[in-house]
């Protein structure tokens, strides 16, 4: 009777504590500023379960990612660039799951597969970030199309993201690819290559040099520079005619999760209105189209089909025909 | 006389087991990650064996190669820069009455306090393209060798001179006694006795600095512009490319030149005679001009750095650089960063670990290799191994950390993530210099305490707790805070371990300067100044207190 009792006691316990939080490891690469609301929605509708956050660049949590194969340590990827949870799933590390609401999100954003691997939350489109006070002091015109950038009066004033080490850097790399084909686009970034004063790690850093003065013309983002004009930098953002790359936060459940469900319940939320109204805020572009904002629906517009596996394939040939062109040259 | 003789030897064996345990961490803490790099060298992505190809790619291509030839000569400009200005910082404050000796010692080590990315951003408010000074100069390019070079000598300089104050601190002072009684005169005196006895701690000071600027990961980060150099292709090729298995190949190339530095080390060791037997508090004579010449001559780098470090405090506390430059402690509300102020505490947490942790160890390996008779094969691999972390860049012990132990089978896999991991890098990664130090102190001490302990029937532990222990009392507590600062900034260690819980100060630094939030990033490195600038003070105090108390004895 005495260890009836005891068993019973200790299920009492058991199923109490699986009642209490979830605790769900979640890595991510959205900015720190935003990642409060995320985790305030979605917990304020699933309070069983609680998000931990673990953040970095995406390259450094692709690099972690992978080096964890062995054990992960992480259950969902949210907010983690599509090229890089293409990689994760060439490797074999993402679970295949259809969540809720997956036919509200724009056939562009989401794994058009049977079983689909990652869905898409936001878009963020290449654009340039200008520096007002620069361009006056050398008294430039604001330049209007990629040719432009060309132009040898910005010589030593542009700033690029290294496709070697940034996901934006590749972005565009396979965006002038797939829009000129191979030959114009190389001799295209060879005029490029003559006016840029330096390659960046990672793909903010040209606009935040803008917005320093360190150079004129940042290739960036402009959900990047949005962030930055908030805190007053003197930068305008042109977005240059003629299609520019765009890459999207997604997310995937990492295979071998401990927790399923919590996982997939956060996989639900991302078709959610709470999840487009927060991607609004950082883009404009949403995989909800109907959620997108009129600056978002222009930088759609302009978004080039981008053939994220012809890409994804590709990566290291292309990286590589690169860095010996541009990088290991000098 | 059998009797004693006997006794000692039990001791010895004793000591060797003890030995043993420094070994284990050791083992695990650097060996098998480093082994597991060199698995990862000779194996393609997906864990085929490759054999060398990676490295005969790696040599076919130009452009790899120049970067290894970046690396070096940078190094090498770094090494002579900082080594000289620290040997000439060194023995002004050990060996002249300049002014404000205690107050330059402490200033000079301020870069020690701040991550090795916060210099920089002082050089780029200086120097960069709206740089305070930059419009002043004409054709200055700060992003390239410049500013490697000058990030580089401010990241350095006080390693070097921490090292080398112990060295010439513990010169017998007798023989500058003799020299003079020998009608040796200032220049005689500074060549025969003060460069013969501290030639053995200047190659140790070379090698410390020529291994930290070629492994150095955030100065070439932020700095190096579009000049190549080994460390930041160690990042493209992980965090860019995700091929860790050409990451590792490279960190390994990385590791040839320290491997040589430490031929060189060795051997000077060998051709080092025992120098002084005992440990005399310096004290030395005023001399009006040559007391002028090194408050002059001391000062004036370390008023450089400071400007440097000081720029970047006022950058903190200006509304938007390089625009409005109105006061405001907007940038300290971490709050509105998303961040608060949880990775400041784990910063403090993980900093006291290492530092009470690394002490301990490091001193006991130190000791058990360099006094205690043990097998010659146990302590020359002792040495071996407290020396590699050196040549290991922290970005890539923090990976091969990954691979060697975030895995199912191994005994650390539950502890990712947390504090114990963290620290258990971090002593690993900072155990070279605090060995160095500690053996440059230990090798000092008179061999015949021991001896005398045995002889007396005192066990051996009782004179190192009472003899040895006190006697290098100074270095103890250098090594202490040395730990303590170095934990608190380290950023590249830690960078692929730290877990939800564990975010630390250093690491946000680095990412807000991503963002783009150089007033954020200054602003949180600002605060780490503070407290270091803090701790530093305890130690001054503790360093008085217990310098009166050494010449009370």
């Amino acid at each position: 009777m005495k260890r009836i009792l005891f068993i019973s006691c200790c299920m009492a316990i058991a199923s109490t504590s699986s009642f209490a939080n979830t605790q769900l490891a979640v890595y991510t690469s959205i900015e720190n500023d935003r990642l409060a609301s995320y985790k305030s929605a979605f917990e304020k509708i699933n309070p069983e379960i609680e998000i931990n956050w673990v953040r970095d660049s995406t390259g450094v949590i692709t690099a972690k990612l992978l080096a964890e194969k062995a054990a992960p340590k992480a259950d969902v990827a949210f907010g983690v660039g599509a090229s890089s949870l293409l990689i994760l799933k060439k490797e074999g590390l993402l679970q295949s799951y259809k969540p809720m609401g997956y036919e509200l999100l724009s056939t562009k954003m989401r794994d058009n597969n049977s079983n689909p691997h990652w869905v898409g939350m936001d878009a963020w489109a290449t654009g340039l970030c200008i520096n007002k006070f620069v361009m006056k002091k050398h008294n430039l015109p604001s330049p209007k199309t990629w040719q432009d950038l060309t132009n040898p009066i910005y010589k030593g004033l542009i700033a690029a993201p290294n496709p070697a080490s940034s996901g934006s850097g590749f972005m565009n790399l396979t965006a002038w690819i797939q829009m000129w084909g191979e030959p114009k686009a190389w001799a295209y970034m060879d005029g490029l290559n003559k006016n840029i004063k330096m390659y960046t790690h990672s793909g903010t850093k040209p606009c935040s040099m803008a917005a320093q003065g360190e150079v004129a013309i940042g290739i960036s983002s402009s959900s990047f520079a949005d962030n930055l004009i908030k805190r007053r930098a003197p930068i305008d953002v042109v977005l240059p005619a003629g299609g520019i790359g765009w890459e999207m936060e997604a997310a995937a459940i990492i295979k071998g999760t401990q927790h399923l469900q919590a996982a997939q319940k956060l996989l639900d939320w991302v078709s959610s209105d709470d999840v487009a109204k927060l991607g609004v805020k950082f883009s404009g572009i949403t995989a909800r189209e109907s959620f997108m904002s009129a600056a978002g629906k222009k930088s759609y517009q302009a978004m080039i089909d981008n053939d994220l596996a012809w890409a994804a394939e590709h990566r290291s040939q292309l990286i590589e025909q690169w860095r010996q062109k541009y990088e290991l040259a000098n | 006389m059998l009797s004693v003789h006997f006794k000692c030897n039990q001791s010895r064996y004793l000591a060797g087991l003890l030995l043993l345990l420094p070994l284990l961490f050791l083992w695990n803490g650097v060996l098998i990650p480093v082994a597991q790099l060199l698995v990862r060298s000779v194996t393609d992505n997906n864990g085929q064996y490759i054999g060398l190809s990676n490295f005969s790619s790696y040599f076919a291509d130009v452009g790899l190669v120049s970067a290894l030839s970046h690396s070096v000569f940078v190094s090498v400009i770094v090494t002579l820069v900082s080594v000289s200005t620290a040997f000439t910082l060194a023995y002004g404050l050990v060996r002249s009455q300049l002014l404000g000796k205690s107050w330059l010692q402490a200033l000079i080590q301020i870069p020690l306090f701040v991550p090795s990315i916060f210099p920089c951003l002082g050089l780029i408010y200086l120097f960069g393209g709206q740089g305070i000074i930059s419009s002043y100069l004409t054709d200055f390019n700060l992003y390239g060798p410049v500013g490697v070079i000058l990030g580089g000598i401010i990241f350095t300089l006080p390693h070097a001179v921490l090292m080398l104050v112990t060295t010439l601190r513990g010169v017998d002072v007798r023989l500058y006694q003799a020299a003079s009684t020998l009608g040796a005169g200032a220049w005689r005196q500074f060549v025969t006795v003060t460069l013969a006895n501290s030639i053995y701690g200047i190659i140790s000071a070379c090698f410390v600095v020529f291994t930290l600027t070629m492994t150095d990961f955030g100065i070439a980060k932020v700095l190096a512009g579009n000049y190549s150099m080994l460390a930041t292709e160690i990042y493209k090729q992980v965090i860019g490319q995700q091929n860790f298995s050409m990451g590792a190949t490279i960190s390994l190339i990385l590791v040839i030149p320290t491997c040589i530095a430490f031929a060189v080390d060795s051997w000077a060791r060998k051709k080092q005679a025992r120098l002084a037997n005992n440990q005399i508090y310096q004290t030395v004579d005023k001399s009006p001009v040559r007391d002028w010449v090194f408050t002059l001559v001391c000062w004036l780098p370390c008023l450089l750095i400071i400007a440097v470090i000081g720029v970047v405090v006022w950058g903190s506390l200006i509304a938007y650089w390089p625009y409005d430059f109105s006061f405001t402690l907007a940038n300290y509300d971490f709050d509105a960063f998303g961040y608060g102020w949880q990775p400041y505490w784990n910063s403090l947490i993980l900093a006291s670990l290492v530092a009470i942790l690394g002490t301990f160890i490091t001193f006991a390996s130190s000791y058990l290799t360099t006094r205690v008779d043990t097998s010659i094969y146990l302590s020359g691999f002792m040495r071996l191994l407290a020396l590699l972390p050196l040549s290991i860049p922290g970005t890539v012990l923090g990976l091969a950390y990954i691979f060697a132990f975030n895995r199912p089978d191994s005994w650390l896999n539950t502890l990712q993530g947390t504090f114990v991991i963290l620290a258990f890098n971090s002593i690993a990664h900072l155990f070279s210099v605090a060995y160095l130090t500690f053996n440059n102190t230990l090798t000092r001490l008179d061999a015949n305490y021991e001896r005398v302990g045995c002889s007396l029937s005192v066990p051996q532990w009782q004179t190192v707790m009472r003899v040895i222990v006190p006697l290098s009392k100074l270095s103890i507590l250098d090594i202490f805070f040395y730990l303590f600062v170095n934990a608190l900034t380290t950023v590249s260690a830690v960078v692929f371990l730290y877990g939800t819980h564990t975010v630390l100060a250093s690491v946000v630094i680095l990412n807000m300067d991503d963002a783009g939030n150089i007033a954020a990033a200054s602003a949180m490195g600002t605060v780490l100044l503070l407290t270091a600038l803090c701790v530093k003070g305890t130690h001054m105090f503790l360093i008085q207190l217990l310098g009166k108390s050494t010449r009370i004895l």
